[in-house]
């Protein structure tokens, strides 16, 4: 099937060149019914399980080398000109469990993942920073792992900065919430970052989280995916991995089953979706930090660091309320951060978000919440986003899905009072009248002299609201077994053909968005694994 | 996928919950809770399974919280808020049903077509004319692209600072 435009959606006089992309080699996984006697099977040199950050350069990269390469996603092919700005459909459309997960603990953390062919690409808010080059000493030096050191990094981060287009915002897409976020930051004597943004001419739609309809966003969805199914590739969506195969110490492929747009193997209307089974003489795991431990330990994979270690890398979010009309829905995505406080492992950003979805984070219902909501356009979410340094863990829940835990360290829970009360500030230096915090028991303070009351709140975790979209750390690099699950390389310790190439292998907290770490070490491992693969075949 | 009975729970607790008051205050009930029952199919198996239990539990928990031996449904709006309140304040699992089925209600009311209009959010209308204009820049000619498309510029405001591009709020039909 070649997928290339989708009827019923409105054309304009000219369209965006991404909505005349071609996906060929693609095949719905909708459509293999269930065999109560049998699998559907495929066979590959290479099977890579999920299509995001990792999974899709891993596979365009193997591709180029001459493998013959089959992608496996659980989600749908939704193309660009199908993205809209309303989150119920896209929800549904794009995210996992419609982006309603949550890492259990205290407080419980909100998680949001895509579920779709570019993966988390798709929805991320397309911030490209490389690794810091203090975590890349301490990976190197600390940890041993090798080639990991800034010198070494520096080809694969430049070749992912070319996957993903990264420049600077357009000043004719900035919007008002971004002129007051630099303006607060300017006001206290804080350096503002030029975000280096993965696009191509971005026009400020603010649409990131949802899917860019502008085209301007370079997902995987745009780059990496067409790219690889253009040399040969082949793309299977909506089939779920459940298994790696194992015979004899090595990993000779998948199985799974495939499902719908709800994520079940029952239809809608009635009937079941097939299963199948996926021979490879290279399986490549790139499913996720929540997903990939989660194959592993339903594979069998036990014991050592498989799904220990986890980071959340999470955020809080601060309003701040303007009498000024702001318009929040206007403008770019984040244009700006503030990295000042990057040794304390204190980001601070802003984003435009939808009414219904910050809706959820204001307190109360009703009357209450009416008012608070009817200052929408006068409003700007700001976040914080902390480095974290407790651990968390995924772990089978009893459905055989992978859940998540993770606390936060007392150090963890200082930077977040840290982080809001700076955010708080920064937004009454722009001007705010008020600024809702995430605190269940301190929900509003009313001017920059209340700011003492967020240093002396009780330092009570479970009504702390936090959110993240930056998990990683759950299949962690390691020099051996007791360090991590797999080596500097992304290969599986102890089982031969079995390979890593997500966020699960990042071996610390990076402290900024993961996106250009997960891509780079992907395609630095996937060079090695060709590598691999040729010397296998020649031996 | 709700029965009856869970149905009309959920209506109730909308009806409770819902913002109101000014431009808030649109007969739009039913469609939120139309809305809500899409949403539900796409959750995790065991939230979707255990959703009616839950809802079950409002409707027969007022005693738990000394409001008497009366149902969730057939309290008047001031009970049933305070009712509610409860549960928010309750901590562990009956916080967090009351944290779920307020965020589907806030989500589906606030993205609900006549709300964002009253709140003057024109986020689709404003992506269809960026679409069109990014094509029109990239092709080399903005202004003549965009009236072709009979885009305007979705960054020039009002006096009051109103964006001046307000459609009809829908999503051009499609998705749903």
């Amino acid at each position: 099937m070649t997928v290339g435009t989708t009827p019923g959606i409105p054309r304009f006089a000219a369209r965006p060149p991404e909505y005349d992309l071609e996906y060929p080699n693609v095949e719905d996984g909708r459509d293999f019914g269930f065999h109560a006697r049998g699998r559907h099977e495929f066979g590959a040199d290479v099977v890579v399980v999920g299509s995001g950050a990792g999974g899709a350069p891993a596979a365009r990269s193997l591709r180029d080398a001459g493998f013959d390469v089959l992608l496996l996603e659980e989600g749908g092919l939704h193309l660009t000109e199908s993205f809209r700005t309303d989150p119920i459909t896209s929800l549904q459309r794009l995210y996992r469990d419609a982006g309603t997960s949550s890492i259990l603990g205290r407080p419980p953390i909100m998680f949001a993942e895509g579920r779709c062919v570019g993966g988390s690409t798709v929805i991320n808010g397309g911030m490209s920073w490389r690794t810091p080059g203090r975590v890349l000493d301490h990976w190197s030096r600390e940890l041993r792992l090798e080639s990991t050191d800034s010198k070494s990094m520096e080809r694969w981060f430049d070749e992912a900065q070319s996957i993903l287009h990264v420049e600077h915002q357009h000043e004719d897409t900035l919007g008002r919430n971004d002129e007051l976020f630099v303006a607060g930051a300017n006001k206290l004597g804080w350096k503002v970052e030029n975000n280096p943004r993965n696009m191509h001419r971005c026009v400020g739609l603010n649409n990131c989280g949802l899917g860019c309809p502008t085209g301007a966003k370079r997902s995987m969805l745009v780059t990496e995916i067409p790219r690889a199914l253009g040399a040969g590739a082949r793309l299977l969506t909506y089939a779920k991995v459940d298994r790696v195969l194992m015979r004899g110490g090595r990993a000779v492929g998948v199985r799974g089953h495939f499902v719908d747009e709800r994520g079940s193997s029952r239809r809608l209307g009635g009937g079941r979706l097939g299963n199948f089974k996926v021979r490879a003489r290279l399986v490549v795991l790139a499913a996720g930090a929540r997903h990939t431990p989660g194959i592993l330990m339903r594979s069998l994979v036990l014991g050592g660091q498989v799904g220990k270690g986890l980071h959340t890398h999470p955020n809080a979010k601060v309003v701040g309320v303007f009498d000024e009309r702001v318009n929040p829905w206007i403008g770019a995505h984040q244009a700006h951060q503030i990295h000042q406080f990057l040794d304390e492992g204190i980001l601070i950003g802003y984003a435009g978000v939808p009414p219904g979805i910050l809706a959820t984070g204001i307190p109360g219902f009703g009357r209450a919440h009416a008012e608070r909501m009817a200052q929408f356009n006068h409003m700007i979410t700001a976040a914080c986003l902390i480095e974290d340094t407790g651990e968390g863990r995924v772990v089978l829940g009893p459905d055989l899905q992978p859940w998540m835990t993770f606390r936060l360290s007392p150090h963890d829970v200082e930077a977040v009072h840290r982080g809001v009360r700076l955010a708080a500030e920064q937004m009454f230096a722009a001007g705010a009248r008020s600024v809702l915090l995430p605190f269940g028991d301190l929900a509003e303070i009313h001017g920059a002299d209340q700011l003492g009351e967020i240093d002396r709140r009780p330092r009570k975790r479970h009504n702390i609201e936090l959110m993240t979209v930056h998990i990683m750390s759950s299949a962690r690099m390691g020099r051996d077994k007791s360090a991590g699950v797999v080596d500097a390389w992304g290969r599986v310790h102890g089982i031969d053909g079995l390979v890593i190439a997500d966020a699960s292998i990042i071996p610390s907290s990076i402290g900024v968005n993961p996106q250009e770490t997960i891509v780079a070490l992907a395609l630095r491992c996937a060079e090695r694994w060709a590598g691999d693969l040729a010397l296998r075949s020649a031996s | 996928m709700l029965g009856k009975a869970s149905t009309k729970i959920l209506m109730h607790a909308i009806a409770v919950m819902r913002p109101r008051g000014g431009h808030f205050d649109a007969d739009i009930d039913g469609d939120v809770a139309r809305m809500i029952l899409s949403f539900l199919e796409y959750l995790p198996a065991p939230t979707r399974l255990t959703f009616p239990l839950g809802l079950r539990l409002v409707e027969y928990g007022p005693f738990l919280f000394r409001e008497g031996m009366c149902r969730f449904t057939s309290m008047d709006d001031e009970t049933a808020t305070r009712y509610i309140h409860h549960w928010e304040r309750a901590g562990g699992a009956p916080a967090m049903l009351y944290q779920g089925v307020r965020a589907l209600v806030l989500v589906c009311f606030y993205q609900h077509p006549k709300i964002l209009k009253a709140m003057e959010v024109d986020w689709q209308g404003r992506a269809d004319e960026r679409v069109a204009y990014r094509a029109a820049v990239l092709a080399g000619n903005p202004d003549e692209a965009l009236e072709g498309a009979g885009a305007r510029a979705a960054t020039s405001l009002d006096a009051a600072g109103r964006p001046q591009v307000v459609s009809d709020g829908s999503n051009g039909g499609a998705g749903r």
